[in-house]
């Protein structure tokens, strides 16, 4: 339970960060974290502590024997000593009033269920009794684009821009990776914890917290262990903000002995399964789902039902997005006369113009034709949604074209490329489009399945609307 | 805490008698069968006929939870003489199963008529706290696990949407010549069934399996109600 959602910002806009258990040596987690907190571009005070280094600097910041010493306030620590020494450091952190504490160290209750959780309670104790947050431990730490701060080495540091997408990750791996694909597929991230064991800061006050920050439009979850799971509920309901998450299952162990029928029937994942309908959170089966979930999300656009405008230039790919649209549940339908007429004025007579629209290949010799074909689709009244399908040369053209239309569009436009590896065009292409919000996808499979999540979140913020 | 509860674990049990269940389902407005426990062949076969024919009768005891394995439930009982015998029979199946069994009654219960059968049950979820359950009985829960699941306090809103989830949503509202269930008195329940575990934290499993319900109503067949180690840990401490 957070006391106060104000120290949570503290801790995504420090101004000051101290890190305990900085070191000047390069092979040690105490340079790294400095190194990789200074290549982000953090451009606020770093305070490094450690009493074998009074007097010396690293990177220009000097080394102080205890927080105690920092003439400055000290708004976010970073703890990377040992175990034993943890307590200690969070009580001198207290005593310095820092409004909030990471802890980076392992060796809590993931390893010993006894010493480990009471340790554990204590720093819960701790952080209820002064009001800090205390993140961790076990954990990696912050990112947060806004402020230029990143603490997971494994990031991508060249800083790009803030993106619309935070992420509250139950694990510090997947959170580098997820914020690397960010940083590929061009929708970034704006802000991202791995909250480690949560022994006293949990997922829950996070969410709270980003469900109130205005920077944050999308809530991406990795989730092993939601505690406190009626606040959860509660907030979740609470927002139309777009909940996405992907929850891997518990094992048995928490379980009571079934003797009933119901107990033997609900399995963390059948009541998650239930609790995602109930309180409207779209649900990643997959990593690179809860990715690309979340990008469909981040755009404003929201369709007003489930009808498919599909355009494509090579015709294959276009019977995958059928298939899946057919599995999901949107429709495909025909198009208006009006539509096919205006078609039939710039499509070669070779071409399909019925939905998918297929423009062949002669259509990429003159973009316009391109554009054209969008624009006539989308405002068919007939279609509530476009996909467009582009051909694997001239990417970059049709990524401004397609950016620049979906300005003019309000209807949610995805494209999906035919690609499987980042060349430079490619890169470029994904930009343009990230630039404007524009969803897309490697293939057709996992651009429609964009496009249904899309209608989902429509039919959430619907139902929500009503209560 | 609830005075059929306290009693429950006063004699010393985490699991309600058919009857408690039963008696604590009624007192949140959810609909039983008429029942009477009765101690001897006499008053079974006076409660029978206060009840009216045909009647089932079901042992009751701690020490039996299987009861029709154990040879204890005979339905469709009709007249005074059978209900004599069938108590008898009960009796002596019951010593059989367990000779060391602690035997409280004889349930006298009537005989519900066929209707469709559903399954409403609750559980405390490990991360989510009070959960309720909502499927078809019978093979769809037992082979299909047609089941869907909401967090308790529930809304009438969420039980609606609740019921409409399960795969076999259609055979509620009639199916090849069945007549259609009545949802209204399904949602009903559900709602009782969600007060009555979040009013009730020493209630660790509830199964309310089979509810029959018909055109017009429904009733709950069988109940099953669990209570927390917990709670027994810590009155013993």
């Amino acid at each position: 339970m957070i006391k106060c959602v104000e120290f949570l910002r503290t801790l995504f806009y420090p101004r000051t960060i101290a890190v305990i258990g900085a070191h000047i040596d390069p092979t040690r987690l105490g340079f790294t974290i400095v190194d990789t907190v200074i290549k982000f571009g953090y451009d606020g005070r770093i305070y490094l502590i450690n009493p074998k280094y009074v007097g010396k600097n690293l990177f220009g910041h000097k080394f102080y024997a205890s927080i105690s010493d920092v003439p400055d306030e000290v708004d976010a620590a970073i703890i990377l000593i040992g175990a034993k020494k943890v307590l200690e450091a969070l009580d001198e952190c207290v005593k310095k009033n820092v409004k909030s504490a990471i802890i980076f160290t392992s060796g809590f209750s993931e390893v010993s269920e006894e010493y480990g959780r009471a340790v554990e309670e204590e720093i819960k104790r701790i952080s209820d009794k002064s009001g800090m947050v205390i993140v961790g431990p076990n954990c990696l730490g912050i990112f947060s684009a806004p402020a230029r701060i990143c603490t997971f080495p494994e990031a991508e540091l060249k800083y790009e821009k803030a993106g619309k997408i935070s992420a509250i990750f139950q694990s510090g791996s997947l959170l580098a990776s997820f914020q690397i694909l960010s940083s590929f597929r061009g929708f970034y991230l704006n802000k991202g914890v791995s909250t480690g064991n949560e022994a006293a800061t949990t997922l829950t006050d996070f969410l709270e917290y980003f469900i109130e920050d205005p920077e944050t439009h999308v809530i991406a979850m990795y989730i092993e262990q939601v505690r406190e799971g009626r606040r959860f509920i509660d907030l979740c309901k609470s927002t139309k903000k777009p909940l996405v998450a992907l929850k891997v299952g518990r094992s048995e162990a928490g379980k009571l002995a079934a003797k009933s029928h119901t107990a033997a029937l609900a399995g963390s994942i059948e009541v998650w399964n239930s609790v995602c309908k109930q309180v409207g959170i779209i649900q990643a089966k997959t990593f690179f789902q809860l990715y690309d979930y979340a990008m469909a999300l981040a755009s404003p656009k929201r369709p007003r039902g489930n009808r498919v405008g599909i355009i494509t230039s090579p015709g294959g790919p276009s019977v995958i997005a059928a298939d899946i649209c057919g599995e999901l549940g949107l429709s495909i339908p025909r198009l208006s006369r009006e539509s096919v007429e205006n078609l039939s004025k710039v499509l070669p007579p070779f071409a399909s113009l019925a939905n998918p629209v297929d423009m062949t290949a002669s259509a990429l010799e003159d973009l316009d034709v391109y554009r054209s074909v969008i624009d006539i689709v989308a405002s068919d009244s007939n279609v509530d949604m476009i996909l467009a399908i582009a051909p694997l040369t001239r990417q970059l053209k049709i990524a401004e074209i397609i950016a620049e239309l979906s300005e003019e569009i309000s209807k949610p436009i995805v494209v999906s490329w035919t690609s499987v590896a980042y060349s430079e065009e490619l890169r470029k292409a994904i930009k343009v489009l990230g630039e404007k919000m524009v969803p897309n996808y490697f293939m057709p499979e996992r651009a429609v399945e964009a496009l249904s999540v899309m209608l989902s979140q429509s039919l959430i913020e619907q139902k929500k609307s009503l209560r | 805490m609830n005075p059929i509860i306290r009693q429950v674990l006063c004699e010393g049990r985490l699991v309600l008698f058919e009857s408690e269940a039963k008696d604590l389902c009624a007192q949140y407005n959810i609909p039983v069968p008429n029942y009477r426990v009765a101690l001897t062949p006499e008053e079974a076969i006076k409660t029978a006929r206060e009840i009216g024919y045909p009647i089932a009768m079901k042992i009751l005891s701690k020490d039996i939870i299987h009861k029709s394995d154990a040879g204890c439930v005979v339905l469709g009982v009709s007249n005074d003489e059978d209900v004599e015998k069938a108590f008898r029979l009960i009796v002596n199946n019951a010593v059989k199963f367990n000779p060391n069994a602690e035997i409280k009654g004889v349930l006298i219960e009537e005989m519900l008529p066929k209707g469709i059968e559903v399954a409403i049950g609750a559980i405390r979820d490990a991360e989510f706290g009070p959960t309720i359950m909502f499927g078809l009985g019978g093979v769809f829960i037992e082979v299909m696990r047609d089941v869907t699941f909401r967090v308790a306090p529930i809304t009438r809103s969420e039980a609606e949407e609740m019921i409409k989830d399960i795969k076999g949503y259609k055979i509620l509202e009639g199916y090849r010549g069945q007549e259609p269930a009545d949802i209204e008195s399904i949602l009903k329940m559900i709602l009782g069934v969600s007060r009555l575990i979040v009013e009730n934290d020493e209630i660790s499993q509830l199964d309310l399996n089979p509810v029959i319900v018909w055109k017009k109503g429904g009733k709950v067949a069988d109940a099953k109600i669990m209570l927390s180690q917990k709670i027994r840990k810590s009155l013993t401490t």
